[in-house]
C-alpha cells in the first residue's frame, strides 16, 4: 500500500517542525539552549519575572 | 494545538523539540511573546544581555517573527473576555488569563520549559479548569 499524499504532506511538516527555525544556525541554537537549558536559566527567568513585575497588569 | 511558554519557544525555534511533548501545532500567548521580546530588546547587563547580543540577525529574526510552521503567536481579541473572568476568578496578570484562556478556547495542555515559569495562578486555575500542566525536561 503506497503512502498517501496527505500522510507524505503530514509527515514533511513533521519534520519542519522538529527542525526548528532554519534561521538558527548551530552557533545561535547553542547560545539559546544556555538560556533555556543551561548555566542561564536563573538570569532568563530573572529577565521575564522583571517584565512582570515592571508592569503589573502583564503580571 | 499546545500552548507554551517563553522557554519552549525558545527551545523549538532552535530545533530542541522536548521528547516527552507531543509533535503537534504549539501557540504562544501574546504576553508570553511580549516578555521574551522585552528579554531580547531590553538589555539588563550581564551575561544574558551579552548572549543575547551575541545572537545572529536571522536568529533575533526568528524570536521577533516566528515561523508559522514552529509556532504561531496568538492573536489575543478572541481570549480577551475569557481572560478578563479568569483573571477575576484566580487573579494575576494578563499573562496568567491568557494561557488558561489560550488552554480553555484550544481545549490545550499547557507546556512549560521550567516549574519557576508556572506561577501559583496557572497551576490553581489549570487545576480548576482541568487543563493539564506539563513541565518539559
Amino acid at each position: 500500500v503506497g503512502v498517501s499524499i496527505a500522510d507524505e504532506l503530514a509527515e514533511e511538516r513533521r519534520r519542519r517542525r522538529l527542525a526548528g527555525d532554519p534561521r538558527v544556525t548551530p552557533k545561535d541554537r547553542e547560545l539559546l539552549l544556555r538560556l533555556v537549558k543551561g548555566d542561564l536559566m536563573d538570569e532568563f527567568q530573572a529577565a521575564l519575572d522583571a517584565v512582570s513585575a515592571e508592569d503589573p497588569e502583564v503580571g | 494545538m499546545i500552548i507554551i511558554d517563553e522557554y519552549i519557544a525558545v527551545r523549538v525555534v532552535s530545533g530542541d523539540w522536548p521528547v516527552e511533548m507531543p509533535v503537534d501545532e504549539l501557540g504562544l500567548p501574546t504576553m508570553g511573546h511580549w516578555r521574551l521580546l522585552q528579554a531580547l530588546h531590553r538589555p539588563r547587563g550581564g551575561q544574558l544581555t551579552r548572549i543575547l547580543a551575541s545572537l545572529s540577525d536571522p536568529a533575533r529574526s526568528a524570536l521577533r517573527w516566528p515561523h508559522p510552521e514552529v509556532m504561531q503567536v496568538l492573536d489575543p481579541r478572541p481570549l480577551l473576555d475569557d481572560a478578563a473572568r479568569l483573571a477575576a476568578r484566580f487573579g494575576g496578570g494578563l499573562r496568567n488569563a491568557e494561557i488558561l484562556a489560550a488552554g480553555m478556547g484550544n481545549q490545550a495542555e499547557l507546556w512549560f520549559g521550567s516549574p519557576a515559569n508556572v506561577g501559583p495562578a496557572i497551576a490553581d486555575g489549570a487545576v480548576q479548569l482541568g487543563l493539564h500542566v506539563h513541565v518539559a525536561h
